[in-house]
């Protein structure tokens, strides 16, 4: 569909996405036989979407993305949430801090340079915490539903901004950390703010949690294309990554234990290593994959296409 | 016992012989029918025909007639050559003695 000239490029461009849904084995017959038999426009939109639809609706049959849906998808939504609402009403607090008092008297006191020094792990690291977890919440589900990410990931982010939004029902305050997580005691003049209250902890939703996690569902290279060693190496790493995500959001790490846990626990690695297990460990193996392939003289890109199709034959 | 668009992709894919793949068979299909066919009925009828073994199919290679795509080469089995055989008695045993001749 790439090299023809068409009179209607929308839907070609149309096409050609929805096609990204298929197989890459289906995907590259399917666009040959409509290459091939010069069909363009919306007639290969329809032709695309009879395919995808009927394919979709096969997998849909099975029962692996529901239970990918309801045991891994959801949860992982509403732990996320936590975690970035934690993070978003965290740094809300500094960021009202440093904003509404702007005077450049200021900056030349030293003090007001140690204080910066000492807000911005506080600020950062629980923003990267919630990245890499993201991310690595994102690698995990496209391993087990990759052909119905958008299932699952849809289902996640609507829990992710529902429970954002909306907030998680009552029962849930006992299980998780959310009813501390609006933390407003001492704070009220940040969260009288509409802005601190109620934009602000869904642009850090958008940024640091939903970006990051379709970033990862897409997996340039799929986990399954790993050697068998280096895929139980991701395994280990994204159970460490969500092992971490279940206690940042049922202990309220980022906050309370971030600096404690160092002090009284030398023995364990600090929480920003652990939530950054899956995503290091996935971008290491990832490299070495790609490195092994093209040094083999082979283009990375087709050999995972080939890869994909052993995989679902 | 297979359907009639089953019959189809098998009749068209004796035919065409090695040069069955998904473009032959949905011209030879469409010739014989006169009618257009639904490329994902043609493939998801593939996958069909496949898991039931009258069926076989893998990627060729790719040509730049396709825009350097790979085809999906496709050859029958002698189980399916049975089913279309099969079939075709059935559908001449039943209509023995009808004409379909309208005045």
């Amino acid at each position: 569909m790439k090299q023809r000239t068409t009179l209607l490029p929308a839907f070609d461009f149309l096409a050609e996405r929805v096609s990204g849904l298929l197989d890459p084995s289906d995907r590259e017959a399917l666009c040959g036989d409509l290459a091939e038999s010069g069909v363009a426009g919306i007639e290969a939109l329809h032709d695309v979407l009879s395919l995808v639809i009927r394919r979709q609706i096969a997998i849909l049959c099975n029962f692996r993305p529901w239970v990918v849906l309801a045991f891994l998808a959801i949860p992982i939504g509403v732990l996320l949430s936590v975690v970035s609402r934690q993070a978003a009403d965290g740094s809300a607090i500094y960021l009202w801090l440093y904003t509404s008092n702007p005077n450049l008297s200021l900056v030349r006191m030293s003090g007001y340079w140690r204080g910066m020094a000492e807000c911005l792990p506080v600020v950062l690291l629980p923003c990267l915490s919630l990245t890499c977890l993201s991310w690595t919440a994102g690698l995990l589900i496209g391993v087990y539903a990759r052909q119905t990410r958008w299932l699952s990931g849809t289902g996640l982010i609507g829990v992710l901004f529902c429970a954002g939004i909306l907030g998680l029902p009552h029962g849930f305050a006992s299980i998780l950390a959310l009813g501390r997580a609006r933390y407003y005691f001492g704070n009220a003049a940040v969260f009288t703010n509409a802005f601190y209250r109620a934009v602000y902890p869904q642009i850090i939703e958008l940024l640091l949690s939903v970006l990051p996690f379709f970033y990862g569902l897409r997996q340039r290279i799929p986990v399954s294309s790993f050697p068998r060693s280096g895929r139980l190496v991701a395994f280990i790493a994204f159970g460490g990554s969500i092992g971490a995500l279940i206690c940042q959001s049922s202990a309220s790490w980022v906050f309370h234990l971030w600096d404690h846990w160092p002090r009284y626990l030398p023995g364990l690695p600090p929480p920003i290593t652990m939530a950054s297990f899956g995503c290091t460990a996935y971008l290491y193996l990832a490299a070495k994959h790609s490195r092994k392939v093209i040094g083999c003289g082979r283009t990375a890109p087709s050999l995972i296409g080939e890869e994909s199709d052993a995989i679902h034959q | 016992m297979i359907g009639e668009f089953e019959y189809l992709i098998i009749s068209a894919t004796a035919r065409l012989g090695s040069e069955a793949y998904g473009a032959a068979i949905r011209r030879e299909i469409e010739e014989a029918t006169g009618q257009r066919c639904s490329i994902g009925a043609l493939y998801t009828t593939l996958d069909r025909l496949q898991s039931k073994g009258f069926l076989q199919t893998w990627m060729g290679e790719p040509t730049a007639q396709r825009g350097g795509r790979a085809k999906r080469m496709v050859r029958i089995t002698r189980k399916g050559a049975q089913a279309a055989g099969a079939f075709y008695l059935t559908v001449m045993y039943a209509s023995r003695d009808v004409s379909w001749e309208t005045r």
